[in-house]
């Protein structure tokens, strides 16, 4: 029987090509119905050094990374030899490695488990049949297409789709080694139908990695100004907006850093054009006390925080989810707004609700995505998007010369129409300062204490209108899971096993963070006599914020948490879910 | 019906004024008032942009989109507005730790990028608001209440600063002279790019009352001593005299291409190789 299911890692030094084979297969089977979720992973070197690329091809859309690798193919032992932890190889799994390297594979592979090694000669039918050395990656595509049963013609499809305009020639010589291993592979190459991937059949998917998708959600709000700072893992927006907004009319500027990007946007904002910027928690950091700036002149702004290991340069390439209380805490009580996306697809949509509820409410809002969210690539339905486009815009005031705008005006919702330069008889002064309903500064410690009721009761109005969560599982179970960002994936497809063996279990993913969405937790912690909440944090930030700020939490409210760079694995989650959910078993 | 001839006064608000008598931020406040007139700005269309110092308080008393922002973050800010909205007009005001010390490294990108508009730097060479430390301008020697026995550090240049990294408007004024202070923040509004106007705005309070006088006795108007403001060398030199304190237009360049105008060409550009109708088509593009 063919599988519908397969984790392939690909293994080798930068010049390998190990990335762009890993990009063509992600690509080509897209193209095909067949979803994927690829992660890249990089050795610390700027150029060469050690490079994997992991394809989880599945006919369902995957929801994490697979757990267990059922094909590997290595260019270089020492090369793999940094990635070992990352590899959790299934008993049984195929390795394909480089004929002509002289390391023993056995120094490399784990000792406990039965593999299926096979040495082929990459280099040598590159260097003698094709005559270009550089193309042993695609001997080894033509190999993998073989034994796995990939769709071939999309696979010479996305080579000539890289190559083929620009550069006929390599297309051709691609071609040509392609075919040189799918040969090798007919001839030499194990021939079993558990090691093929079954085809989908289904529609053209469409490929990205969360960063462009909530570049391109914010697209979608309506943003048009956007200033960010280089920084590991949030680049991929810069790259994609400077090349997507100047079409729309709209500014891209790469600051000289975060505070200047950041305050840019609020100066962008305040003139009245949407605005966004992104980076990661050392640069999140610089941007705090613009953020005070935009919550005391309520100025809608939306901040994306990409997060890495941390605190400080941490591990830029690996997930965490420790900024949450960098970004509950600021200076000052500013009410603002924090958003999580839980997947590629969502970044869209939560780029879409973060930028209305800073439009709305007049109010920074931040968005925490992470590195795993960020990077990897995701094959994902294309009518999914347009249905959901969703923009806001800010209220503006009714002016008249016989009264005088008053900007901060109280009013119920705490939002006050907000004038933008150009509007005559708008003009006010804006500041940092607390000030009355004019904007004029006041040292008045009662008007502080009654403009920061008028800020604080947006939050209401947030709670309302933005409550979004996930729920999964069994509605009425007694145990339940509370889990936020990429976590995600790995807490979904333990609760699909576990409701396999008869367990009983839920899950509360929440997109809205701050404030909290009781409405929605309250509905989900209903019956729910046990809750854990599973974090990359080791300090269980998330925890510790709903046991502070969320009501209604059961009796037996537990943690289940460490430091980030290794994500919780499908297995882990289930033995936590077998642990915990077994009383119900016995009922 | 004839457009309103818009006067010096219809830019001033109620805000209460919060400066020590005497300060030489007035004389800036004046000359501002009367250089918008002048130019028949459109309150609604003007944007005035501060930092934090006891002149970036200046926002809140002119008629006009003003934003007293955060310290030493003005320019950035006022950059945000001026790429955003190239139909307003942007003028941006602080003092000098404002510009040279905690915004210095804005500054310098600021100058890079070369956005359209004016920046009048209140020059007092001292920290007001916060009651009389030393500042990026303080002279060695001069006692502060943060130097109790004399500022140790020397002063930065910022006309020789600001000319070295190519600035595109450089001029300096004294607050005591407000109709050639008034004349030259009229033709940094008409320049197409940054215009950095220095101006020497005594601080009675912290600097004493003889500041007034020195530089009434130590100005040299080099606009009517016919220096040329095309003339990079001069402007140097300019930059570098000792013994007079050189007041008017130091150097223009004209012909720089300003931010709005690169965005506009960068706009072109993308246009030509990214052909959507709409933001809809954009997801076609990940089409695998």
């Amino acid at each position: 029987m063919k599988i519908n299911d397969l984790t392939l890692t690909l293994a080798g030094s930068g010049g390998d090509g190990v990335i762009t084979t890993g990009d063509f297969i992600t690509r080509a089977a897209s193209s095909d119905g067949i979803y994927c979720l690829t992660q890249m992973s990089y050795g610390p070197q700027i150029r060469g050094g050690e490079s994997s690329i992991r394809v989880r091809m599945s006919h369902k859309q995957a929801q994490s990374r697979g757990d267990f690798v059922d094909s590997l193919l290595v260019f270089s032992w020492k090369d793999y030899k940094r990635f070992t932890d990352e590899v959790e190889l299934r008993p049984g799994a195929l390795v394909l490695y480089e004929e002509a390297d002289k390391e023993s594979p056995a120094d490399f592979l784990p000792a406990d488990i039965e593999l299926r090694l096979q040495a082929v000669p990459f280099k040598k039918i590159a260097q003698e049949d094709v005559g270009v050395p550089l193309t042993k990656n695609m001997v080894a595509l033509g190999v993998l297409a073989e034994i796995h049963g990939f769709n071939q013609e999309r696979l010479k499809q996305a080579i000539m789709d890289k190559y083929g305009k620009k550069r006929p020639e390599a297309a051709a010589k691609n071609i040509e080694a392609f075919d040189a291993g799918k040969a090798w592979a007919q001839e030499h190459g194990p021939k079993e139908e558990r090691l093929q991937l079954e085809p989908n059949g289904g529609e053209r998917l469409l490929v990205m990695n969360g960063d462009e998708a909530l570049a391109y959600g914010a697209l979608q709000a309506g943003v048009r100004y956007y200033a960010g700072y280089p920084i590991t893992p949030a680049t991929p927006i810069l790259h994609w907006l400077q090349q997507e907004l100047p079409r729309f009319g709209g500014t891209v500027i790469q600051a000289e850093d975060e505070i200047s990007a950041i305050t840019q946007c609020v100066g962008a904002s305040w003139a009245g054009v949407k605005a966004m910027t992104a980076s990661s928690g050392p640069g999140i950091a610089l941007m705090m006390e613009a953020m005070g700036l935009a919550g005391m002149a309520e100025i809608p702004l939306t901040i994306v925080n990409v997060q890495r290991v941390g605190p400080s340069t941490g591990i830029p390439s690996k997930p965490e989810q420790a900024d949450l209380l960098q970004a509950l805490g600021m200076h000052g009580d500013v009410p603002h707004a924090i958003f999580a996306p839980a997947d590629v697809e969502d970044c869209f949509q939560v780029a879409m609700e973060a930028v209305a509820c800073s439009e709305r409410y007049q109010m920074p809002v931040i968005i925490l995505s992470d590195q795993f969210i960020g990077e990897r690539f995701e094959s994902l339905r294309g009518d999914r998007f347009l249905e959901r486009v969703k923009q806001v815009e800010r209220d503006l005031p009714e002016l008249s010369p016989e009264r005088k705008y008053q900007r901060y005006a109280f009013s119920e919702s705490g939002v006050s129409p907000m004038a933008v330069p150009g509007l005559e008889g708008g003009q006010y002064i804006t500041s940092g300062l607390e000030h009355d309903e004019s904007g004029a500064p006041t040292s008045s410690s009662e008007y502080h204490q009654l403009m920061s009721d008028k800020r604080a009761a947006k939050l209401k109005g947030v709670a309302e209108d933005f409550d979004f969560a996930r729920v999964y599982g069994n509605k009425d179970a007694e145990f339940g899971i509370i889990c936020w960002g990429s976590l995600k994936g790995a807490v979904r497809e333990a609760i699909m096993r576990a409701q396999d063996e008869g367990l009983k279990v839920a899950a509360y993913v929440p997109q809205l963070l701050y404030p909290v969405p009781q409405r929605s937790l309250s509905e989900f912690l209903k019956g729910k006599r046990k809750v854990m909440v599973l974090e990359l944090s080791h300090g269980a930030q998330f925890y510790h914020y709903l046991k502070g700020y969320a009501t209604d939490l059961p009796e037996e409210f537990l943690s289940h948490c460490r430091a980030g760079g290794h994500l919780f694995s499908i297995e882990e989650v289930l033995k936590l879910i077998r642990t915990h959910s077994v009383s119900e078993l016995v009922a | 019906m004839a457009e309103k001839v818009l006067t010096a006064k219809d830019y001033r608000t109620d805000v209460q004024n919060i400066w020590c008598p005497g300060c030489g931020d007035f004389g800036v406040l004046n000359a501002i008032h009367q250089a918008v007139a002048e130019l028949q700005i459109p309150p609604q269309d003007l944007a005035v942009i501060s930092g934090i110092g006891c002149s970036s308080r200046l926002p809140g008393y002119v008629n006009a989109y003003g934003f007293n922002t955060i310290h030493g973050r003005a320019l950035p800010i006022a950059t945000g507005v001026s790429a955003s909205r190239p139909d307003l007009r942007v003028l941006v005001a602080g003092g000098d730790g404002d510009a040279y010390a905690i915004g210095a490294g804005h500054f310098v990108h600021a100058l890079r990028r070369n956005p359209n508009l004016t920046y009048i730097v209140m020059d007092n060479s001292v920290y007001g608001l916060t009651k009389g430390q030393g500042s990026p301008t303080t002279p060695v020697g001069d006692p502060t209440k943060s130097q109790p026995f004399g500022h140790s550090e020397r002063p930065l240049n910022p006309l020789a600063w600001a000319l070295a990294l190519e600035v595109t408007f450089l001029a300096q004024a004294f607050s005591g002279q407000v109709k050639q202070l008034k004349d030259l923040i009229v033709k940094g509004m008409r320049h197409e790019g940054f215009a950095l106007i220095n101006v020497k705005s005594p601080c009675v309070t912290f600097r004493g009352n003889q500041e007034y006088n020195y530089y009434r006795e130590h100005g040299w108007n080099i606009d009517k001593d016919g220096h040329d403001y095309h003339d990079r060398e001069a402007a140097f030199r300019i930059t570098q005299e000792k013994e007079r304190v050189p007041f008017g237009l130091i150097w223009q360049d004209e012909n720089a291409v300003s931010l709005g105008k690169q965005l506009e060409l960068e706009r072109e550009k993308y246009s030509k190789v990214r052909q959507y109708d709409n933001a809809d088509e954009v997801l076609r593009t990940f089409f695998a």
